[in-house]
């Protein structure tokens, strides 16, 4: 296939999906919007924290779904995801890793947030609220890349085309909905 | 997969995802620019003309694409160079660094728009 066709096939792919996750962008915006008092005023922590929340559930998610799909190309898994130990490998070390990267986003948010607004939030809470919010957005965030690598592979689309945008997006939705919610439940 | 490496160089696969990338970059920001107008224009708050949205997002398609799109790349020859799995680190370096390079280029870009204005009134 020349360069141009190529290119082509990549932007049909992908501008759909990216189109797409507008909307959904806008829903997580509206959302935030929506919580601009808990986050000012209630606790300023999250002020601090969100954005490296959202980065790590979307990143961890994009990670496994670009380890899933170059599994796949590689034939080390098939279209079922077996040899199932290869999947939960990967599975349960993005989980590891999102434990230490939450609980470390949690203490430095707080930290950052003494200094900078002089109202840090209970430690043992925020790491409580942080960790839970980190890992239900990591395992959603997992099983939806998993399905979207399947379908997308099954369908002969390049899954590094669609998976991306809509884990970053949706990482971002789901992150931004629990830590909210999490936060107004337990830290206020 | 064997497709890109750091001995073979710029290949056909590197520029094929190159210029998707900042085709993708150009119609999604132009179509951004236009859906901030509009909504701007619905919501009564219209301070700049659409010439001034639309040299806003194409500045920032064609400097904070191109340097990403590099950069992505650079990160990801690195990677595997040194004997990294791609696939474990170019996202979390790449997406941060976008963010934090997004914001910086686009008040640069402002500015610079602002600048611009006083002499040949794009705004």
């Amino acid at each position: 296939m020349s360069v141009r066709q190529t290119t082509k096939e990549i932007i049909l792919q992908s501008l759909p999906v990216i189109v797409g996750v507008l909307v959904f962008s806008i829903i997580t915006g509206n959302r935030l919007e929506e919580s601009a008092d808990l986050v000012t005023k209630k606790a300023p922590v999250l002020l601090v924290l969100l954005p490296a929340f959202i980065n790590i559930s979307g990143d961890l998610a994009d990670v496994f779904s670009s380890r899933l799909t170059s599994e796949l190309y590689r034939g080390r898994l098939d279209k079922n995801f077996r040899p199932l130990r290869i999947y939960l490998t990967d599975l349960f070390s993005i989980l590891a890793v999102s434990l230490s990267a939450f609980i470390f986003a949690a203490l430095i948010g707080n930290l950052i947030t003494g200094y900078l607004f002089h109202k840090p939030s209970p430690w043992g809470r925020l790491v409580f609220v942080v960790l839970l919010a980190g890992l239900v957005a990591t395992t959603l965030m997992s099983m939806i890349a998993t399905l979207i690598v399947r379908w997308s592979y099954l369908k002969g689309i390049d899954a590094d085309s669609v998976t991306s945008p809509i884990n970053t997006t949706g990482g971002d939705m789901v992150g931004t909905t629990l830590l909210l919610f999490l936060a107004q439940l337990l830290l206020t | 997969m064997g497709l890109v490496d750091w001995d073979l160089g710029i290949n056909d696969e590197i520029k094929v995802n190159f210029l998707a990338t900042i085709y993708l970059n150009l119609i999604l920001s132009l179509a951004l620019a236009l859906m901030a107008y509009f909504s701007a224009i619905l919501l009564g708050m219209v301070h700049m003309t659409l010439w001034g949205f639309l040299f806003i997002a194409l500045m920032m398609a064609v400097v904070v694409g191109t340097f990403l799109s590099f950069l992505t790349v650079l990160v990801v020859l690195l990677a595997h160079r040194y004997g990294l799995d791609p696939d474990n680190v170019t996202i979390p370096i790449i997406a941060t660094l976008g963010d934090i390079l997004t914001i910086g280029f686009l008040f640069a870009v402002i500015r610079m728009t602002l600048f611009l204005d006083l002499y040949f009134n794009i705004i």
